[in-house]
């Protein structure tokens, strides 16, 4: 529904800006899905959006309010730079070995980082919105400080971009017939995922922690829930962590510091999927099957946009609009159908 | 002069009360109260005068009506029927703030003050033509120790009590109205409270009316007392002339020895079945330092021992204590006997409904109902890391099934639920546990009569089983009907603890309302 309606006014301001709605959205539509490399490509690139959704979801379910995403993002990219890089130095060559070690790092870095903003908050009862989004902006920086200094890319052209070594090309993530193997990745971690939610003592004290502090503490232990807390938060990190390094494993390669960079984008890297990704799991409710679908259907706009500009001279800001309202409406509807639902049982 | 109402003879033959209306000794009054919510009748025909000079009493246990009368005479709630009569004439209050500008000043249990603000600031609201220094030369007319920089939140409940008293007193209040001032305090500072009461009422000519459950405010300090019983007027007196076995009987019904228990008695309670010891238990209180002062029982294997006393005396957080929730300021509870010798912990289960939210500790409202079931019993039910959730689908279904809980698919989220059925949720869900221990606080609060037995009925199962049971109740009928032995809790202070037979309903309410504590009284049968 929430789809639908987005879509909808996306439609209309295209209209109003002088073009034909149903151009718009045929060229959205082709330009991702209109053929079968192109709906590959765009299921790949909607792998690293998987990824950080999933590590959202974890978040949300266990209350853990995760507002670090960008940061955790360009810190799992980062690591898996430098270790991909240096494990090759050091004559490591084997794709899977790289790939490993590199996800790993990205998983641990991550995922401690996401943690600290866990421990802050069971132990000093510190918001964990506020303390994983300035954690995020700290992140950025010293993601910046590690491409520009240390792991500078050797020959850069212009003194304003700055881009950090590449990765080995036995780090690239291979693809079979043009679809990403980080795409297969992202979905086996949703299912997972998803079985250690519907199936796992852990899992559903996880979701108990999530909706009642009080009841996890009494039947679980206070100790145990607010380790499980961390845990959670850790965890949290490390799947969006994981989404970085696929960002660079399978389409970047490098990490790109812009000059003009905002402190939670880095100049495009994460593409704001550590936001948009907030957007997807609160439209799929935190279910980590559905939230495959949401992924798609959010990178789906990202890259349409890319085709509209490039067919019908419509910016792309109007995908990034139509994202938004998306957004909005996604956090609506939780207090709309709420309230909705209190009137409907009054009656 | 009016004349002294006798039990029984509150109203004559029409009705209506028999007070005279010309006397001008009374500065307020409410005559033939009547407050209806709907079909509930909080209020029934209650007639109360307020004498200048003179500190008045209405008793009652809780849901009696006397909140409900209070907020009728001081504007807050509009009489659904009876007449006001202030100052000789009648009157109606269009509106809260109109009370107060008739110099009617109420002071409730919860503190009116910001308490963002300090001292000096909440009073210059109210005085905003009051120099800083005449600020303070009030404020120390009725205390020397607030400081007038501190910020409100900090002073304790009775000092925050004693800023609203002097704020309407020197507002020239003509009539004082407070809804159970004692709650808040201290036990300390309730001989200050009513002391001031005492001089002030009488130096300024004031009607005082306060609410209160405990006998020994009303014995103590108050001049004339109406006792109120489910919205009615049960006794009305001057202190003086009555005692206190006549207002426990007003307040709680004939006396009679109970009858013989439904429940087989004879529960051996000696150290092969003993459980449980606790022993000069000491727990920190949310509005006061310590709520239970000094509590010691042992509990033992089969049998159910019922600690009563009305809301606020710290049963509530001896509760908690026993089952973990909060941690003890002093003397200790420790297993013993044989789980001693297993090595193992205790397992305690515990049905709790204390306030008007069904969702307390224990449930999680976003889940569904069956996930709600499993949060005790994942434990239980489970294999390995995995929750073996058929095993949980079926005792769902037959929880569901045995406590006929209205809810079309265990799949529904909690909160869908009505209050009554997330209720039912968490009963089944612990009375279904195997447990060494069962704490069951107010196990029937908010259920119908047929739940309530129902509950009942699996309580009594569980200790037949070998449970030990500790049931915290405010109800007498509760309390005698399910116990084996009963204790009493009063001000944070657990009484002798002795089996049924050898109570009577009249020596607990006693205890309840603090009769045996009124100096100088006698043993209170």
């Amino acid at each position: 529904m929430v789809v639908l309606v987005s879509v909808l006014i996306g439609a209309l301001l295209v209209t109003d800006a002088g073009q034909s709605p149903i151009n718009a959205y045929t060229t959205i539509f082709t330009s991702t899905f209109g053929s079968t490399s192109r709906l590959v490509y765009t299921l790949s690139q909607s792998a690293p959006l998987i990824l950080v959704s999933l590590g959202l979801v974890i978040a949300f379910k266990s209350s853990f309010w995760n507002g670090g995403g960008e940061g955790q993002m360009l810190l799992g990219g980062m690591t898996g730079v430098i270790v991909t890089y240096l494990s090759h130095q050091a004559g490591i060559n084997s794709t899977p070995v790289l790939l490993f070690l590199g996800f790993a790092g990205a998983f641990v870095v991550s995922g401690l980082w996401a943690s600290i903003s866990g421990v802050l908050k069971v132990a000093f009862g510190i918001d964990d919105i506020v303390s994983s989004l300035l954690l995020s902006a700290t992140a950025a920086f010293l993601v910046f400080y590690l491409v520009r200094v240390p792991f500078r890319a050797a020959s850069t052209s212009t003194a304003a971009v700055l881009a950090s070594v590449s990765i080995p090309s036995a780090a690239v993530f291979p693809s079979y017939g043009g679809l990403s193997g980080g795409f297969i990745l992202a979905v086996a971690f949703a299912v997972v995922l998803y079985f250690v939610f519907a199936r796992t003592k852990f899992g559903f004290r996880l979701k108990v922690l999530g909706d009642n502090k009080n009841t996890a503490s009494a039947y679980f232990g206070k100790g145990y829930s607010n380790r499980l807390f961390v845990l959670a938060s850790f965890l949290s990190g490390g799947f969006i962590g994981m989404g970085g390094m696929t960002m660079v494993s399978a389409f970047t390669y490098n990490i790109i510091a812009g000059a003009s960079g905002g402190a939670y984008s880095a100049g495009g890297f994460t593409n704001s999927y550590g936001f948009i990704g907030i957007a997807v799991v609160f439209l799929v409710a935190l279910d980590p099957l559905l939230a495959i679908a949401g992924a798609i259907f959010f990178a789906t706009l990202v890259i349409g946009g890319l085709g509209l500009l490039v067919q019908l001279n419509i910016p792309s800001s109007l995908t990034i609009t139509i994202s938004g309202i998306a957004i909005l409406f996604v956090s609506a509807r939780i207090p709309i159908t709420d309230r909705l639902r209190t009137i409907g049982r009054r009656k | 002069m009016v004349a002294s109402h006798l039990l029984g003879n509150v109203y004559n033959a029409n009705g209506r009360s028999a007070v005279p209306l010309q006397d001008a000794g009374v500065v307020e009054e409410g005559r033939d109260l009547v407050k209806q919510f709907g079909e509930l009748v909080a209020v029934d025909r209650v007639t109360v005068p307020i004498r200048r000079g003179e500190i008045g009493v209405l008793l009652g246990e809780n849901g009696a009506g006397k909140s409900t009368y209070l907020k009728m005479l001081n504007g807050y709630l509009k009489p659904s029927g009876g007449t006001i009569y202030y100052e000789g004439k009648e009157t109606r209050f269009g509106s809260a703030r109109h009370a107060v500008r008739k110099k009617i000043y109420t002071i409730y249990q919860s503190s009116a003050l910001i308490d963002l603000f300090t001292v000096k600031e909440n009073m210059a609201l109210s005085f905003p033509t009051k120099s800083s220094s005449e600020l303070r030369a009030m404020i120390e007319k009725y205390g020397k120790d607030v400081d007038l920089n501190t910020r409100v939140a900090l002073l304790s409940g009775g000092v925050k009590q004693r800023l609203e008293i002097t704020r309407a007193l020197e507002s020239d209040a003509k009539v004082l109205l407070l809804d159970e001032p004692t709650s808040v305090l201290a036990y300390e500072e309730r001989d200050r409270l009513f002391k001031d009461l005492q001089k002030l009422g009488e130096e300024k000519n004031l009607g005082i009316l306060i609410t209160t459950h405990k006998l020994r405010d009303v014995i103590d300090y108050c001049k004339r007392v109406t006792v109120l019983k489910q919205g009615k007027v049960v006794l009305q007196k001057l202190v003086s002339e009555t005692s206190l076995k006549e207002l426990t009987i007003a307040m709680f019904g004939a006396s009679e020895d109970f009858e013989e228990a439904t429940v087989a008695g004879g529960v051996r309670a000696d150290e092969t079945s003993k459980i449980l010891d606790v022993e000069h238990l000491v727990v920190r209180g949310t509005y006061v330092q310590t709520a239970v002062q000094d509590a010691t029982f042992s509990m033992y294997k089969g049998e159910i021992l019922g600690i009563i006393g009305v809301a606020g005396n710290g049963q509530l957080e001896l509760a908690d204590a026993v089952y973990g929730l909060r941690k003890p300021l002093g003397g200790k509870i420790a297993p013993s006997g044989p789980i001693l010798k297993q090595g193992r912990r205790l397992k305690i289960a515990r049905v709790a409904f204390t306030t008007d939210d069904p969702v307390q500790v224990g449930l999680a409202p976003n889940l569904s109902v069956k996930d709600n079931f499993g949060i005790s019993l994942v434990d239980q039910l489970s294999r390995g890391p995995f929750v073996k959730w058929d095993a949980l689908e079926k005792f769902s279904d037959s929880a569901i099934a045995d406590f006929e809980i209205k809810c079309d698919s265990p799949d529904r989220t909690l909160r869908e639920l009505s209050g009554g059925n997330i209720q039912k949720v968490l009963a089944a869900r612990e009375l279904g546990r195997d447990v060494d221990i069962l704490i069951a606080t107010h196990p029937a609060k908010g259920l119908d009569l047929h739940t309530t037995l129902m509950v009942y009925r699996h309580i009594l199962g569980m200790a037949k089983r070998g449970v030990a049971v500790l049931l915290i109740s405010e109800d007498i009928d509760e309390v005698t009907y399910l116990s084996d032995r009963i204790g009493v809790m009063y001000e944070g202070k657990l009484s002798t603890v002795k089996s049924k037979k050898d109570w009577t309903k009249q020596e607990i309410g006693a205890l309840m309302t603090g009769a045996h504590m009124v100096s100088g009284a006698a043993s209170a049968t």
